[in-house]
């Protein structure tokens, strides 16, 4: 591969806590180009740097932030950088990307990521600039909410910051861009295991870029296409991510009472034309992004973050509540105390179902209550009585309960807010996503099953695996990238109507041939780079790294990549032992139908995924094969697939010993429930002296 | 009658969210509200799909769906997330 002459700021920053060593880490760019950036570049490095079989929120565990490739291209929509580390909801491999401006600011800074190791002994910021990197005290910000730290900042500065919640290690914590969140997989909790509250980054430092005037030409006609399209052009400018509730709920698959159905009456009350109708004030937008589809709304006299399509549906149908007020409130709250809304909002609607079954009859909330759900987050957020358990998320909740099948997750991790089994290929990407269950890592077939223009039948298993395998890769390189995965939504032009009709026959004739184009897309990963020499219009990243990097790449080479990203976090996951029998459901998504007079409303998981294996290039146990590693580059995951493969029980004990030790810890919670006091969690700074050791026991101080 | 309802731009561009209409098909539904709303529906239905108690008629009947009275009917632009 040629050298590439712009994209790349420098170094990666690698910062062990526990000895206060500053240094870097690096791959050599030829190399690098090939995992791009973001979360393909952090599987690489976690798979170097992360011990296998860690507790997530030891000192052992690294934290590994990598910006992606067009951070700072000014190419459109592409600030957006990524959070790898160890999953504190799955122990299995994390990735959490952000539009907020940190990424971009790192790179200023001169950086193209941050490694962070081991604990500090007291709570510490990292301030980053040009001039190198510095660690502090930070026990006077330590307890505070993450807009209260952040009113303390430079306006030249750009900030990683976690609250109470990932002090407190809830297992769902997240980290704070902005008004923009490293949301899912808990690595907020991470960051509060290494005592780290801050970290900073200055600078001004531009981005090389190979050819600037083909840069420009190339986001010239880029920003024509979004701004012409009618999601990114339309729909998203002015509903935001809520304009998918109503339109969801019209076609069952939208998470209803913690998925209990995929319909609700009621979902016009909190819709995003409700809110642009009555609350918001004006859009907002990530640096760079001509689509802004971010809601600024009015709540209590003051201007405030509204809420995504996914935290809506959470705290709204998932738990029965009409008060899209509330949701405002409970997103806003979630923010400052620094937690997932996504898991939040899922384990609390878990928790209602349990209390509705008997098994939590302390649980102060209803799906016909929501009076108490404030003062319940912020106790979550503080691992205060019942909250401490509801910390734990909802899989080790509702497992502790008795009734593991009433949380909505996969590997561990909580769904997003589409109801899957009216989307069953959506139901796929929940089963395979390597992070759990998460619709961007999962492909987000539901854009072809029921959302956009042109659909496919949503109800066939056919064509799904291979549809979700594609979307899984292209996803994974966009990610890795730095944009938004909004930007693929354009990928679909508007159809012309002398060849497509949506209530004519040419809607049928089309879903059949996307259905009969798996005869092309089940060989897919078999294809060589080389076969696809193209750009597609749809995907102008490749003609954007080109320009900026001044290396030939194509098609071809940036599906490899999404590929090599997708497998290599699979590997992480396998060496951890979450193995084949982990691509699961709930066996509510899998057993029962959505609709009743529907029997194929359920996701037929069983046919669907020995075929995802088999187009993955993976063996009949979900285990990559040799030649597909070396097809990608991945020599070095070799030994170790061939290891899981010959002992798969090692790698499953792995796994298992590391979440017994996590039953000891999850049945002291939840056996006192309600009996904690006031005095649990995490609030007061640790001291110089033996700290427990984070995740084997809670409620009492540190 | 059958009740109608408007998401997303059109909804804003119709000026209503939802529209009663005398019709027994999906065929007649679209006519009738093209006659209703002229230009504004005219140049956006090409783009939307239609829903029939949570199913797309486009991958069934199409025009020839029967639509009855209590039946929940939706017109759809194509919209994203994440």
């Amino acid at each position: 591969m040629t050298y590439p002459r712009g994209g790349f700021m420098g170094p990666i920053l690698d910062v062990d806590l526990a000895t206060g060593h500053i240094g870097t880490y690096d791959l050599p760019p030829e190399e690098r180009l090939s995992y791009l950036g973001g979360k393909i570049l952090g599987a690489r490095i976690l798979w170097d740097l992360l011990e296998p079989g860690v507790d997530p929120l030891s000192p052992d565990n690294v934290l590994v932030f990598t910006c992606g490739l067009l951070n700072g291209a000014n190419s459109p929509s592409s600030s957006r950088f990524n959070c790898s580390t160890k999953n504190v909801l799955t122990s299995g491999v994390a990735s959490s990307n952000c539009g907020g401006d940190f990424g971009m600011w790192l790179r200023r800074a001169g950086y193209d990521g941050l490694i962070v190791r081991g604990r500090a002994r007291r709570p510490t910021r990292l301030d980053i600039t040009e001039e190198g990197a510095e660690l502090s005290d930070a026990t006077d910000l330590w307890g505070r909410e993450t807009d209260d730290v952040q009113a303390t900042l430079d306006r030249r500065q750009r900030e990683l910051v976690i609250g109470p919640a990932g002090e407190n290690l809830v297992r769902y914590a997240c980290i704070l861009s902005g008004e923009r969140a490293l949301g899912r997989c808990g690595v907020g909790a991470v960051m509060g295991s290494k005592n780290l509250k801050l970290i900073t980054a200055a600078g001004s430092k531009k981005l090389p870029v190979a050819d600037p005037d083909r840069l420009k030409k190339v986001i010239k006609s880029w920003v024509k296409t979004l701004k012409g399209h009618p999601v990114t052009g339309t729909q998203l400018p002015s509903y935001g991510t809520a304009g998918l509730v109503n339109v969801t709920n019209a076609t069952h698959t939208l998470t209803t009472r913690n998925f209990g159905r995929g319909h609700w009456e009621h979902a016009d009350d909190v819709s995003g034309e409700t809110m642009a109708e009555t609350v918001l004030k004006r859009n907002d937008g990530c640096r760079t992004c001509p689509i802004r589809c971010g809601r600024v709304v009015e709540h209590d006299g003051r201007e405030i973050k509204g809420p995504e399509f996914e935290t809506i549906g959470m705290f709204g149908p998932s738990m029965l509540n009409r008060d899209l007020d509330r949701i405002i409130e409970w997103n806003h709250l979630a923010d400052r105390l620094g937690m997932d809304t996504i898991t939040l909002g899922s384990t609390l609607a878990c928790a209602m179902e349990l209390r509705e079954q008997g098994l939590l009859p302390d649980l102060p909330i209803a799906f016909d209550d929501h009076e108490g759900v404030s003062r319940l987050i912020e106790d979550i957020a503080h691992r205060r009585g019942i909250g401490d358990a509801l910390a734990e998320g909802s899989q080790r909740l509702a497992a502790a309960a008795g009734a593991p099948g009433l949380a909505m997750q996969s590997k561990g991790m909580e769904f997003a807010a589409y109801e899957p089994r009216n989307a069953v290929g959506h139901g796929l990407g929940y089963a395979t996503s390597n992070r759990g269950g998460c619709h961007i890592n999962g492909g987000y077939l539901i854009y072809f099953e029921a959302l956009g223009e042109v659909n496919m039948d949503p109800l066939t298993p056919k064509a799904k695996p291979a549809w979700t395998v594609f979307q899984q890769n292209v996803f994974e390189a966009v990610s890795a990238v730095g944009n938004c995965i909004f930007l693929t939504y354009a990928f679909v032009p508007p159809m012309p109507r002398a060849l497509y009709d949506p209530v004519g026959p040419s809607a049928r004739l089309t879903s059949r041939a996307l259905i009969a184009s798996r005869l092309l897309f089940d060989h897919q990963t078999r294809l060589p780079a080389k076969l696809a020499p193209i750009h597609l219009p749809g995907l102008p990243q490749t003609e954007a790294i080109e320009a900026v990097t001044g290396v030939r790449y194509r098609l071809g080479d940036l599906l490899d990549a999404g590929a090599r990203g997708f497998v290599l976090e699979r590997m992480i996951n396998l060496r951890e032992g979450l193995l084949g029998d982990q691509d699961a459901l709930p066996p509510r998504l899998t057993d029962e139908p959505e609709r009743p007079d529907e029997p194929r409303s359920r996701v037929p998981l069983g046919q669907m995924l020995p075929v995802y294996y088999k187009v993955r290039g993976w063996d009949g146990d979900g285990i990559p094969t040799a030649s597909l590693l070396r097809k990608l580059g991945l020599d070095f995951a070799v030994a170790e697939a061939e290891a899981i493969r010959d002992d798969p029980g090692r790698f499953r004990r792995r796994y298992r010993s590391l979440r017994d030790a996590e039953d000891e810890v999850r049945v002291t919670a939840v056996g006192a429930l309600g009996a904690a006091g006031d005095d649990g969690g995490r609030g007061q700074p640790p001291d110089d002296g033996p700290r427990r050791e984070a995740g084997r026991a809670r409620g009492g101080r540190s | 009658m059958i009740k109608v309802r408007f998401y997303s731009h059109l909804r804003r561009v119709l000026g209503t969210s939802e529209a009663e209409i005398q019709a027994s098909t999906v065929r007649d539904l679209i006519d009738a509200l093209s006659a209703r709303f002229g230009d504004d529906f005219t140049s956006r239905m090409p783009h939307c799909k239609v829903y029939v108690n949570g199913r797309h008629v486009g991958l069934g009947r199409g025009r020839r769906t029967r639509i009855r009275p209590g039946d929940e009917v939706v017109i759809l632009p194509p919209v994203s997330g994440g």
